[in-house]
């Protein structure tokens, strides 16, 4: 006798089956992406590393690519000199603001400045680095010196514009340290700033730091802005005034007309912007881990 | 404690507050200043005419209609790519596997290319699409180009958001007799609806302010697209190719208004419909 | 009874079935909506020299008043970037500020169709004193071997210097009729800003006092002082009489024979109209 109380369980986990088949597709078909996206820059830039050689292309101080140059060191030092500038100026700014806001300021304070901040996250990266370009600039050849257009203004400019991603983070975590241990920390005598500092930013550590290298990630991928007021000169900048050139800003100056093992040397470039990327993600995992 | 320590402290805890409150009104300042700034130069043609009229030779006069037309089309070419396939695969990767190598190396995958810099997108997107795929600069190829760049962000936020449904909730599901799917599509998806509207915000933003990627996939042209295969100008890359070139300064701080003033309006209305939730 | 029923007539009660399965996938039926009831004929792409674009998008927004049924598109890039897209297909003409490179087999393999003759123009900021430069300064200048503006005229202040990006026609042409001593090439100073358009190399000459860059004839308006070259003025009439040194050819460059709409356009290029055009952007025209 057929089992009429099987066939709906049937038709049902055939149903589930379907949907089961359908999802798997979809999530095989979008990962599938991601990874070409990884394969197809490492397939168009490995060769090119490697038939240049590691140490040329990485070390490499020129960069002429019209004529066979392919040596991206001034664009590292320009890269890692821009980030570390804008941490410089972004991290230390940000901390002491959320700390600020999450110990000190009441709560008027608090609503305002929130939304205030997180409205400058809306804010498009060209129009900072246009800002950056009639505001700065000028400000920098006239009062600094040099042509204005230099590592520090790149810098200011990143630095504010990572703000608004470490604060609103930071201040999440500072918020969500417990109430007892304020109230422990002030119980033994500790005056309120003390217990901010080394009560409070120790514990919300982990977002704290969550939210630096989401600063940094931000500030190493941005393109536009650092075009605008960085120079672009490829030199190795020795001073904060010398004009430099981005590892990013390379790619987008360079892509419309790169052919052959120009073009080669830009998915090269990207090889080494995931690789430093990937060595970020892998060193906040592992530091939040420990945590 | 001595008298001279208590004292230290308090002048110390004096000095701690007063700089960090001193840091907060210059970083308030700093952003009140960009804000006051762009609206003082860029209300002078802010009117509906800007919205719905032409540009006049090349933007120096006239609106942004054209503008505001691709950027609208351009958003929702990449986001309607983009979402089905990040949510059907992070509801995949959190309900329908394991936990195991293969999902850790897929997370950390996307949490790298989350970080990747867009220019690498745009690379990747002009040489795929517009140059060997042959759409030339186009809504097309820019829209997969930035649902490629949104795809591992909104995975990963969806992935979180679903995660942190409780358990018990499922299991409420399964004991009234629901399948799989129907406890997904019914009580996990509505109970992460918040995280996943959080996520798609985000990558909505990254969209309408990116501009490098979209400069090299899509074009410039001023013309209204008619078709996915128009080249087509946002309101980001007008606002840079118009302050740029010096055609005018007025007509760019008035683009970077409303681009503004819409990247608000989508942070507001999302911040409403999670609030209306609660 | 199936306990799944249950779970159905509360969901029914409920009533949220329908909505949310339409937002999340509904999306994806407004595609080929839109795009059906598009118009889906190719534009005609017109890419490359920043130089030539303004020319370019002047002629074809008047012939698209003419023929208001084409869809052309100018889109820029650079003189390297459109002899790319030509070659590649992704754009039907390709404008250029500098000759095709006959050594590449891929650039020789184009025709190029010389529209135009622009001066590149030396640019300085409006309160700059100098006013003259010669060629051999003007290499000078570039190479970093002259680095104050005292040593051709001016004041005792460094120079700035501004050029285009390596693919930029501008800039090929610039390396080509002034980075040269005794026919061998002199390298720019490494510390010179790149800006990758002409108008952003105008817009930092107009901001900076100390500044000096090239853009071209098209590109002059009243925010920047133009350098007299070897004394000559450039101008319309000094171009013609070849009196003004630094000419380049604007070429439109197309991959194989024209098709009739391209050929209409081009011949609209070479009418009295586009010359008029022409003089009003400050090139000559190669018209016959």
């Amino acid at each position: 006798m057929s089992v009429p109380e099987n066939k709906p369980s049937n038709s049902l986990s055939r149903r589930e089956e379907r949907i089961r088949r359908i999802l798997q597709l979809m999530a095989l078909s979008s990962v599938s992406v991601l990874a070409l996206i990884i394969v197809f820059v490492f397939r168009e830039g490995l060769p090119l590393i490697y038939n240049k050689g590691f140490a040329a292309f990485l070390g490499g101080q020129r960069w002429a690519p019209t004529r066979g140059s392919f040596g991206i060191f001034p664009m590292i030092v320009g890269t890692i000199e821009v980030t570390l500038g804008a941490l410089l100026i972004g991290v230390p700014l940000s901390l002491l603001v959320s700390l600020y806001l999450s110990e000190f300021a009441d709560r008027k304070v608090r609503t305002v400045m929130k939304p205030l901040i997180e409205l400058l996250a809306a804010v498009p990266s060209v129009v900072y680095g246009f800002i950056g370009v009639i505001l700065l600039v000028p400000l920098v050849r006239n009062y600094v010196g040099g042509t204005g257009f230099s590592v520090l203004s790149a810098s200011i400019i990143l630095g504010i514009m990572i703000l608004p991603t470490i604060i609103s983070i930071s201040l999440d975590a500072l918020r969500a340290v417990p109430q007892n241990y304020r109230e422990g920390s002030l119980a033994l005598g500790a005056t309120s700033w003390q217990t901010a500092v080394r009560v409070v930013l120790p514990a919300a550590r982990s977002g704290i730091i969550t939210a630096v290298i989401l600063g940094m990630g931000r500030a190493m991928g941005e393109t536009m802005a650092v075009i605008m007021v960085a120079g672009n000169a490829v030199v190795v900048p020795t001073s904060a005034l010398h004009p430099c050139r981005t590892l990013t800003s390379n790619i987008a100056i360079e892509m419309a007309y790169a052919s052959g093992a120009h073009q080669q040397a830009l998915f090269a470039t990207g090889v080494v912007l995931f690789v430093m990327i990937f060595c970020l993600n892998i060193s906040a995992t592992l530091f939040v881990r420990r945590k | 404690m001595t008298p001279e320590t208590m004292a230290g402290n308090r002048s110390y805890n004096r000095l701690g507050i007063g700089l960090s409150r001193l840091m907060t009104v210059m970083v308030g300042a700093i952003l009140i200043g960009i804000l006051v700034f762009l609206v003082i130069k860029g209300y002078k043609h802010l009117s509906p005419g800007f919205f719905l009229h032409n540009p006049i030779d090349l933007g120096r006069e006239g609106g942004i209609f054209p503008v505001l037309v691709s950027t609208v089309l351009l958003a929702l070419t990449s986001l309607c790519i983009a979402v089905p396939f990040a949510l059907t695969t992070a509801v995949f990767l959190t309900e329908y596997t394991r936990e195991s190598w293969l999902t850790t190396v897929i997370r950390f995958g996307a949490e790298c290319l989350a970080g990747i810099p867009s220019i690498i997108f745009g690379l990747f997107g002009f040489m795929l699409f517009v140059v060997a795929m042959g759409m030339g600069w186009s809504i097309l190829s820019g829209g997969l180009t930035l649902a490629c760049m949104v795809l591992p962000t909104i995975i990963r936020t969806s992935e979180e958001a679903i995660k942190a449904v409780p358990g018990g909730l499922r299991q409420v599901g399964y004991s009234l007799g629901a399948t799989k799917s129907q406890v997904i599509w019914h009580i996990v998806l509505p109970q992460a609806r918040n995280g996943i509207l959080t996520g798609i915000i985000l990558a909505l933003g990254r969209v309408l302010g990116e501009t490098a990627c979209v400069i090299f996939t899509t074009g410039i042209s001023l013309e209204m697209p008619t078709s996915f295969f128009d080249s087509a100008r946002s309101m980001s890359v007008h606002f840079y190719l118009l302050a740029r070139e010096g055609i005018s300064m007025d007509m760019a701080y008035t683009t970077a208004l409303a681009l503004m003033g819409m990247i608000l309006c989508i942070n507001v209305a999302a911040t409403w419909l999670i609030a209306r939730k609660n | 009874m199936q306990p799944l029923s249950n779970f159905k007539k509360i969901q029914k009660a409920e009533g949220r079935n329908r909505p949310r399965l339409f937002l999340i996938f509904g999306w994806l039926l407004l595609l080929p909506w839109l795009a059906g009831c598009g118009d889906a004929r190719p534009a005609m792409v017109i890419a490359g020299s920043t130089s030539v674009q303004p020319l370019m998008e002047k002629i074809v927004d008047r012939y698209r008043k003419m023929h208001p049924e084409l869809k052309i598109n100018v889109e820029g890039g650079g003189s390297s970037a459109g002899i790319m897209a030509v070659i590649t297909g992704t754009a039907r003409l390709g404008m250029s500020s500098r000759q095709l490179k006959m050594q590449d087999e891929k650039e020789s393999s184009l025709t190029p169709i010389t529209i135009a003759y622009d001066a590149i123009i030396m640019v300085v900021h409006v309160d700059n004193p100098v006013n003259v430069l010669s060629r051999e300064q003007v290499r000078d200048l570039f190479a970093g071997r002259l680095t104050s503006w005292k040593q051709v005229g001016g004041h005792d202040r460094e120079v700035h210097l501004i050029i285009r990006e390596e693919g930029s026609g501008t800039r090929s042409a610039f390396d080509d009729l002034v980075m040269v001593e005794n026919k061998k090439p002199v390298d720019i100073h490494p510390f010179a800003l790149v800006q990758d358009s002409m108008g952003g190399v105008r817009e930092v000459v107009k901001n900076d006092p100390d500044a000096i860059g090239f853009i071209s004839m098209g590109g002059i308006n009243s925010d920047i002082k133009v350098i007299r070259l070897n004394g000559v003025e450039p101008s319309f009439a000094s171009i013609k009489n070849h009196q003004y040194e630094l000419v380049r050819p604007f070429l439109l460059l197309t991959r194989g024979a024209l098709d009739p709409v391209a050929q209409r356009l081009v011949d609209y290029v070479f009418s009295a109209d586009g010359e008029r055009i022409m003089q009003e952007e400050g090139c000559v025209s190669a018209r016959k």
